[in-house]
């Protein structure tokens, strides 16, 4: 009888990964970060590229948590590699989701709102400097207090 | 004396390679007579100036423009009410700096999605999650390697190739990718605000 459970759950695992895929790359594609990327560099041209380095991040990510004791017990990269890939994880990923936290924010349109209320009309430079340096600070107090 | 209509089909957006904007670089034109679409095509609207890359030229700018070669002409305009004309750049960047840019973005699209996916994960604490629904089925521990998490996966890779509808360079159908769509919108969206913003400066 479990058995039989077992292989109905598994079928429906299938589509919990299906369902949980579609989710995450719809917001992906809201907050349109990878066109802003593209129009960034003027290669508007090569966005099946990334988009096929999204689907490959993904099940990256995912084959990383998912089976996250096999993996461990494969042993890592040692202390060279190793840390080379910790720094290069780090810096692209952070990267992202630096965007993402931005555009989330932009979607509201949170920005252009106080700008209106207040009635300030130069230096979104310095507003957006400031922002970044922020966002860089909370994440290093984060991180060196262990908040 | 007969009316001769030019019929004026003003672009969106252009990329111009020189400093003289002429008629036929921002909009398409028709006209009966040969002759004065000969004219009309040649006719400069605008210059960029030494530090102006972009101008913002309106449709009724052209028609006056078009006027101006002879009494008997009338124009209408079908295309859009404002065109957007850049200077192309002198030289192409090269190969190397745009794969350089390519790969810049390859590394952050692919590790920040997959950052983001784990957190996801965390978030919901999916390996306690799968131990859980484990214990529920079958009453024992999960041994951590199993059926579900296999499915799991597999179906993560399958949502995700059918949302973007590509495997590699092969496209599963002839629909575009939600990407490719949303770039369009965002490219139209950056050429309304262009418009706007040229608007109220003048």
């Amino acid at each position: 009888m479990s058995d039989f459970l077992m292989a109905i759950l598994t079928i429906a695992t299938f589509g919990f990964g299906a369902i949980v895929s579609g989710g995450v790359l719809t917001v992906f594609v809201c907050v349109g970060l990878i066109p802003r990327f593209a129009q960034e560099t003027n290669t508007a041209n090569r966005l099946i590229t990334y988009e096929n380095a999204v689907i490959l991040g993904t099940i990256a990510g995912c084959i990383g948590t998912v089976f996250f004791d096999e993996l461990v017990k494969c042993g890592g990269f040692g202390a060279g590699i190793g840390n080379v890939v910790l720094v290069v994880f780090g810096f692209f990923s952070g990267i992202f989701e630096g965007c993402v936290a931005l555009a989330i924010a932009e979607m509201l349109d949170s920005i252009p709102i106080f700008t209106k209320r207040i009635g300030f009309k130069k230096g979104l430079t310095l507003l957006v400097c400031a922002i970044g340096i922020g966002k860089a600070l909370g994440s290093f107090l984060y991180f060196y207090f262990g908040l | 004396m007969q009316k001769k209509t030019i019929y004026l089909d003003v672009e969106k957006h252009v990329c111009v390679a020189a400093d003289k904007v002429y008629m036929k670089d921002v909009a398409g034109l028709y006209c009966k007579d040969n002759d004065i679409l000969a004219k009309a095509k040649i006719l400069p609207v605008a210059s960029f100036s030494k530090d102006s890359k972009r101008l913002v030229i309106s449709a009724l700018s052209l028609a006056e423009k078009l006027e101006t070669l002879g009494s008997e002409i009338s124009v209408e305009i079908i295309g859009e009410t404002d065109v957007i004309a850049e200077r192309k750049p002198e030289k192409e960047p090269s190969a190397t700096w745009t794969s350089l840019k390519v790969m810049f973005v390859v590394l952050i699209c692919f590790f920040g999605t997959s950052f983001t996916i784990m957190a996801f994960h965390n978030d919901i604490g999916i390996r306690q999650l799968f131990d859980e629904i484990y214990r529920l089925v079958k009453g024992e521990e999960n041994p951590g390697f199993g059926p579900l998490e296999i499915a799991y996966s597999v179906g993560l890779a399958v949502g995700i190739i059918v949302f973007f509808n590509h495997i590699g360079k092969k496209r599963l159908g002839r629909q575009l990718t939600p990407i490719e769509v949303e770039m369009k919108v965002y490219e139209e969206e950056i050429d309304k605000a262009l418009v706007e913003m040229e608007k109220r400066r003048l």
